[in-house]
């Protein structure tokens, strides 16, 4: 009689085992799964937040730093819309042509009188587009387009009349 | 009857760890809520600068900023003007003029608020000669 039961309760127990075996890895595999998901979302959220203050903090800086040095202007050339920001250098022009081309943001150092080539840039960060607008007399809209299609967009007063 | 308490024994083993394990879930799952919490608070800060830095741009440049704001869909009330955006964030601007003579100081007060959490603060301020001042 003792031995059937002890015998009962034995396959009881490696049921019992074996659900605690089973949850134990279903808990596992849940926990792998949702921290991956976290982790990605929490990476994701964080190149955002790093790509909308490269992008918008580089042109809002050009844009100020192009009003103290002399000279902020749009331009249209060679198939591409660019902020061209002037400055005197050792009584000499040059211009930094800033714009976007096959997925960068791209920035042209060079002198006033040469021509401006979209090839000669120097890549600054991955960007789908890049819209320089003038809105008014001294009002500038810059519209900027991510890479995973995030739409920013900056507004600059010239402080000067 | 020996093969009984082993087995027992060896349950209660697991039972043990997998409330350990329980634990540990509760504790790695509270860690993942805040790490998302920081993400969010991150995510509504960067927007708030941006909008606050956009909107007082937009200010120093409008001839006349209530006429502006009105214009922008800005609802009047008792704590200035506000607005809520699509990113569920609710910008206020508190505006106030001041003569000074020669011409207005302009100063605003842009702030951005998450529920009723604000996020960001950014006093702005500027100044329009009268047309007839030298």
């Amino acid at each position: 009689m003792m031995k059937r039961r002890a015998r009962g309760f034995g396959w009881m127990s490696g049921a019992m085992m074996f659900v605690l075996l089973g949850l134990f890895a279903l808990l596992s595999t849940m926990l792998i799964l949702v921290g991956a998901q976290a982790y990605q979302r929490v990476v994701l959220r964080s190149q955002a937040h790093a790509q909308e203050q490269i992008l918008v903090g580089y042109v809002m800086n050009k844009a100020r730093v192009g009003e103290h040095a002399g000279g902020l202007r749009i331009e249209d050339a060679q198939g591409v819309q660019a902020l061209v920001v002037s400055q005197r250098i050792d009584e000499a022009m040059y211009e930094t042509w800033i714009y976007c081309r096959d997925g960068q943001l791209y920035e042209q150092f060079k002198a006033e009188e040469d021509a401006f080539d979209p090839e000669y840039g120097e890549a600054l960060c991955a960007a789908a587009s890049f819209t320089p607008k003038q809105t008014g007399a001294r009002q500038y809209l810059f519209e900027m387009t991510a890479q995973d299609g995030a739409k920013y967009e900056a507004h600059y007063t010239r402080r000067a009349a | 009857m020996k093969r009984v308490t082993r087995s027992n024994s060896l349950l209660m083993e697991i039972m043990l760890v997998v409330c350990f394990f329980l634990l540990s879930v509760t504790v790695i799952l509270n860690l993942f809520m805040a790490v998302n919490e920081k993400s969010t608070a991150a995510d509504h800060l960067t927007r708030a600068v941006t909008l606050a830095e956009n909107l007082a741009e937009q200010l120093r440049g409008s001839d006349d900023a209530e006429a502006f704001l009105k214009k922008e869909q800005y609802s009047v009330g008792s704590e200035g003007f506000s607005f809520k955006t699509d990113q569920g964030l609710t910008i206020r601007a508190v505006l106030l003029d001041e003569y000074k003579g020669a011409g207005t100081l302009h100063r605003a007060k842009i702030s951005v608020w998450h529920d009723d959490e604000q996020v960001y603060q950014l006093p702005t301020a500027w100044y329009s000669p009268d047309e007839e001042a030298p």
